[in-house]
């Protein structure tokens, strides 16, 4: 496969369990070798010394030393990779400030929560200020507010410049934060691209909320748009519509106005991310 | 290479590793005390009787008491090898195989340094630990023979040359399993194979003071599998070397080292550290992790 992940963007990558996001990423990353063709990362081979040099990566499932603090397990990664020993004590320090662990780094992470060591696993795959991480499941193990701390983390990163790979089950949680998403199935990218595209080529109808006696709208609407469907509720109607671009909501809406209609409220239904990976994967066998 | 090797090191301390040794090894030296002063005055009256029976080439009262100076602290080196190669084994079984399984080295595996980095830090950071435990255990082993038997080998300094070449070698073969074998099937072959070794010296010696040579290849064929008891039977035929006839010999029994390793074999104990550790590195270096 060839997948193109823009710089200073974030990437997330969607398949069922079994699909091969982590068979690839721990490809990219240089832990399995390809056992048919070629990987390579930021312009070097997947693996080589100088693709690990420009990479973070926290696995989906990892565990770091019990016995030693946070601060040693860092230490020991600065040191891997190649950090110069000036700088090692204050970016250990912002790395943990970033995850938010600067109070527990020298605690032992046998005492750490499952949370507080899946944030010292970021805080070890953002060491090195890497150009490109990736991410294998990294809200697993987090709480809803250390999901949402990750999640502002990442937008952080993506303004720096820091490019991100994720990967997740979690959609809803890949549609707030990523760029692009690519979607796999059974080893094969069945789908990519930005995710705004994604969502806007299916995007299927839109709602506009009327009262009930306000006629000239709804006439005025439905000659601009045939196929509109009328649902009377009370004192309001809704008036459902298929569009086709951007552009069909504000035409409905010029044309009500013009008409002389009131509109209360306008809403746009397409399908969601979730939709969309379920149609494309959901008969997978 | 060397950060893991300090950090693996720095385990070994951190998880108590150390304290249960030192502890344990105390006790065994305890024991072995007690062993040679109740055992020292019956021995050296097995000896003299010995010695004084007829057709067996006879030894002089001070021939017997060097055989005895040689039996009890070749007694005490014989015993502290299995805790030498017990702790090499235990510590290194997880190594490479353990830390993939739990997800404790990818991280590291990414980091700019090679699969042979980090296989090489390992084993010299348990080696950090195993060389001065083995030392010091068989300098102690030597002060309690002193101490209590007036004993001491005639050629120390050669066995604590040779002696911590054993666990080494254990640690090797068992990082080079650790690279393709579950922890549990790991550890377990290490300690087969560790006393397979033991056992094929013995039964080499026991062989071949019997007459019977065919069974005497069944040391070489150990030796080659893990080659460390020869390391000691070069020791224990230093030991012994200032004796005549076979008497001693059988004094000592499977302490003996009745032909003295050949020249081949011996060097072959040595090269079969990096032997293993490329073996290792290569294996490693092809395996998914």
């Amino acid at each position: 496969m060839t997948l193109s992940v823009p710089g200073g963007s974030i990437f997330g990558l969607l398949g069922r369990n079994g699909s091969g996001k982590s068979t690839l990423v721990r490809t990219l990353v240089g832990l399995i070798r390809p056992t048919r063709g070629r990987a390579s990362v930021l312009g070097y081979p997947a693996g080589s010394v100088a693709a690990r040099r420009q990479i973070g990566f926290l696995p989906e499932v990892f565990r770091h030393p019990d016995w030693a603090t946070g601060v040693e397990v860092l230490t020991l990664h600065a040191s891997l990779a190649e950090l110069p020993e000036a700088r090692r004590r204050a970016r250990i320090a912002t790395v943990l400030d970033l995850v938010g662990l600067n109070s527990e780094g020298h605690r032992r992470v046998s005492g750490y929560s499952k949370g507080m060591q899946q944030r010292l696993g970021i805080a070890v795959a953002l060491l090195a200020d890497p150009r490109l991480v990736f991410l294998d499941e990294p809200t697993s193990a987090l709480d809803p507010v250390g999901r949402r701390e990750v999640r502002e983390l990442l937008v952080r990163l993506r303004q720096n410049g820091t490019t991100i790979f994720l990967n997740s089950h979690l959609l809803g949680e890949v549609e707030m934060v990523c760029d692009r998403v690519g979607i796999l199935r059974q080893g094969r990218l069945v789908a990519t691209g930005g995710l705004a595209d994604l969502l806007e080529g299916t995007a299927e109808r839109a709602t506009i909320l009327l009262r009930s006696d306000d006629t000239a709208g709804g006439m005025a609407l439905t000659s601009v748009f045939p196929d509109t469907v009328q649902h009377i509720g009370g004192d309001f109607m809704r008036l459902v519509f298929p569009i086709r671009s951007h552009e069909d909501v504000p035409r409905a809406v010029q044309a009500v106005v013009t008409a002389g209609g009131r509109i209360y409220a306008v809403e746009r239904q397409g399908q969601s991310l979730e939709e969309i990976f379920l149609s494309l994967v959901g008969g997978e066998s | 290479m060397w950060a893991i090797a300090t950090f693996t090191f720095r385990e070994t301390l951190r998880r108590r590793l150390v304290a249960v040794t030192v502890v344990l090894s105390l006790v065994f030296l305890a024991l072995f005390a007690v062993v040679c002063h109740v055992s020292g005055d019956g021995v050296a009256h097995h000896v003299s009787s010995y010695a004084a029976r007829p057709g067996l080439g006879g030894l002089p009262g001070d021939t017997a008491s060097l055989a005895l100076a040689a039996a009890g602290p070749l007694l005490g080196m014989y015993l502290a090898r299995s805790f030498s190669g017990m702790l090499a084994i235990l510590m290194a079984a997880g190594a490479i195989s353990g830390d993939l399984e739990t997800g404790a080295l990818q991280s590291v595996l990414v980091r700019p340094v090679s699969r042979a980095g980090v296989l090489l830090g390992k084993f010299c950071g348990f080696a950090m630990l195993l060389v001065p435990y083995t030392l010091l255990l068989q300098l102690a082993v030597a002060f309690v023979a002193r101490a209590i038997l007036g004993a001491l080998l005639p050629d120390l300094s050669l066995a604590l040359l040779l002696l911590p070449i054993e666990p080494l070698e254990l640690l090797a073969l068992t990082l080079l399993g650790s690279t393709f074998l579950p922890v549990m099937a790991c550890g377990a072959g290490g300690v087969l194979l560790f006393g397979l070794s033991v056992v094929g010296g013995d039964l080499q010696q026991l062989a071949i003071l019997a007459g019977i040579t065919s069974l005497g290849r069944i040391g070489v064929i150990t030796a080659l599998l893990a080659p460390g008891d020869v390391l000691y039977r070069e020791v224990a035929a230093h030991a012994v070397s200032g004796f005549t006839g076979g008497l001693v010999q059988q004094f000592l029994g499977p302490l003996a080292a009745v032909v003295p390793p050949s020249a081949p074999m011996l060097v072959y104990a040595v090269v079969y550290v990096p032997m293993l550790l490329s073996l290792a590195i290569l294996l490693f270096s092809r395996r998914d992790a």
